[in-house]
């Protein structure tokens, strides 16, 4: 099967493959859709697909497009009973061949288009995800997309947006974030607004690779067409010169304005908390809504595991450190961001060939763009451990670990505001800390003498008991 | 006034338990009528008073803590002024 092109097609291909539950009675925008897809995350249960919204006829909603390892292989074109190993492996082999986008003039994302007085955020079936939320979230599964004033770069990313009034929104826009840095360093010195688009269903691999960290100054869309196999089509947004996503459901045009501040959250995250208190933030201006033909909104419910986002940086961050860390010539043989661990956490197998390679890897983790902001700590165990299998982990982080000498602890480092056991004021100003555990055999530990024989099937016994005991097993176990 | 006919808002603010009677106070208020436009929200300038008192043409605030978790007590709150969907000031960038 071929990676869908666009959210219809992948739809369609959720469908087939039962990995798609469509709704029929009327939903509630206000809370129930987020109820119900927080639900089927938590159940690991099928995307939902809203037929019917109070209030909105006519608009349908695509609710957990990507929350589970079988719906990213869908996206991927892949088996969806493809193992996370392999689906990672895949879309890091991907990766080096980056398709170049194409510019097509017309566009079913600009199928209809409203401009300045007729743009109403309201006409879209925007949820209230969560009580307590501080706003309805029309940005939770979405791209945001910024060009940089000094060059062909043209970044996409996914922030967060609460929807205030008729045509303002306000976000978390950090100025640690690609966006934020061209923002504050290149729009606000000028007193200039900057010009924004969302593009709100876009095909999954588009809207996944938002969350990617390519690096500064590196296209993200090349990677999305590098994913799918062919170029992404674009074409020009209305009123400013940023390229968007052709088959996007929903196109939001705008600016971020300088000097101005809107109150945005809370907002139940990813972490499953609620996190990060209300606070002003930046205004997103909104000079044009365009939309596809009978429009699908896209949405995910954040919370406690596993969720869009947790599973898509499973796979997204996983392959951004094994990259890393192998170009800066560190033995690994393995890396893992478990959804479970909301990509503050990353299992890295290494072939231990020099002391304290443990500390390496979590240093040069932190010190990264991705890990530096998101991540808090890093568990690195021995090459025979299977990182993709958390029995296994768990087992060699509580017998490898030394409470004393294999932890690190690094008490002042960059940290994200949404880190839930940091203090108000550390989340605040992002003041954070982090873990390295050292999961890994002392190198100046006996092989012989000092390290215990780990007491496994695979370890224990010769060869010529595990094949006697295997060739029969299935019959000795009734099977 | 019919009660179906009484506005309702909503705000989150810092320390609720500082909220205190008849002062004046700007605010960002959330409007709770039901339908599409439900949520609308806005800075007000606008003076609260506990329920006990009168106040004509008044509204019903509901109170959240900046964490968004509901108070029980509710407010009485009179709209004086409103000031826009966002306010001219520097963002402290540091600040998540």
């Amino acid at each position: 099967m071929a990676a869908p092109k666009d959210n219809r097609e992948f739809i369609e291909q959720l469908k087939k493959s039962g990995d798609l539950r469509s709704v029929a009675r009327e939903v509630d925008w206000e809370l129930e859709m987020g109820a119900m897809v927080r639900k089927t995350n938590e159940d690991g249960g099928p995307a939902i697909l809203f037929e019917k919204i109070k209030d909105y006829p006519g608009y349908r909603a695509l609710g957990a497009p990507l929350a589970t390892f079988r719906r990213f292989a869908i996206a991927m074109g892949l088996s969806p009973d493809t193992p996370p190993g392999e689906l990672i492996a895949e879309y890091e082999n991907r990766l080096n061949n980056p398709i170049k986008p194409v510019m097509v003039s017309s566009a079913p994302c600009q199928e209809n288009i409203k401009l300045d007085e007729e743009v109403d955020l309201f006409s879209l079936p925007v949820p209230l995800v969560h009580d307590g939320d501080g706003g309805r979230y029309i940005g939770t599964w979405h791209i945001n997309i910024a060009k940089d004033p000094d060059s062909d770069w043209v970044n996409w990313g996914t922030y967060r947006l609460q929807l205030n009034s008729r045509n303002i929104m306000s976000g978390l826009c950090l100025p640690s974030s690609d966006q934020g840095r061209i923002f504050y360093g290149k729009y606000v010195p000028k007193n200039k607004p900057m010009p924004f688009v969302v593009a709100i269903g876009a095909d999954p691999l588009s809207s996944m690779v938002g969350m990617a960290s390519f690096g500064v100054g590196v296209n993200e869309v090349d990677y999305a067409g590098g994913l799918l196999g062919k170029p992404i089509e674009l074409t020009k947004a209305i009123t400013c010169d940023i390229p968007v996503p052709a088959d996007a459901e929903i196109i939001l045009e705008g600016e971020l304005l300088p000097g101005a501040v809107a109150e945005e959250g809370p907002f139940g995250e990813y972490t499953g908390y609620r996190s990060s208190p209300r606070a002003p933030r930046s205004v997103y201006k909104v000079k044009a809504i365009t939309y596809r033909n009978n429009p699908i909104f896209t949405m995910t419910c954040f919370g406690v595991p596993v969720d869009d986002h947790a599973l898509s940086l499973s796979v997204i961050r996983s392959v951004d450190i094994k990259k890393f860390l192998n170009d800066n010539g560190v033995p690994v043989t393995a890396v893992f961001v478990p959804p479970e661990g909301v990509t503050m956490l990353a299992v890295v197998g290494v072939k231990n060939l020099y002391s304290n390679v443990a500390q390496q890897v979590g240093q040069l983790i932190f010190g990264t763009k991705f890990g530096g902001l998101w991540m808090s700590t890093v568990i690195v165990v021995d090459e025979d451990v299977n990182v993709y299998n958390m029995k296994e982990v768990i087992h060699a982080w509580i017998t490898k670990c030394h409470p004393v000498r294999g932890i690190t602890v690094l008490p002042r480092a960059v940290a994200s505001p949404l880190h839930p056991f940091l203090d108000a004021h550390e989340r605040a100003w992002s003041k954070g800390c982090k873990a390295i555990y050292d999961c890994t055999w002392p190198l100046d530990w006996s092989r012989e003498k000092d390290v215990p024989q780990k007491t496994a099937f695979s370890t224990v016994y010769p060869k010529e008991i595990q094949d006697r005991v295997l060739s029969s097993w299935e019959k000795d176990m009734g099977k | 006034m019919e009660r179906d006919q009484v506005k309702q808002y909503d705000c989150f603010v810092d320390e609720p338990e500082k909220l205190s009677d008849g002062v004046e106070m700007e605010l960002v208020i959330r409007d709770l009528t039901p339908g599409k436009n439900k949520y609308d929200s806005k800075y007000v300038r606008a003076k609260i008073l506990s329920p006990h008192h009168k106040l004509p043409g008044s509204g019903v605030l509901f109170v959240r803590s900046r964490n968004g978790r509901l108070q029980k007590k509710q407010w009485l709150i009179n709209v004086l002024e409103e000031l826009g969907a966002y306010k001219t000031e520097t963002p402290n960038v540091g600040r998540g």
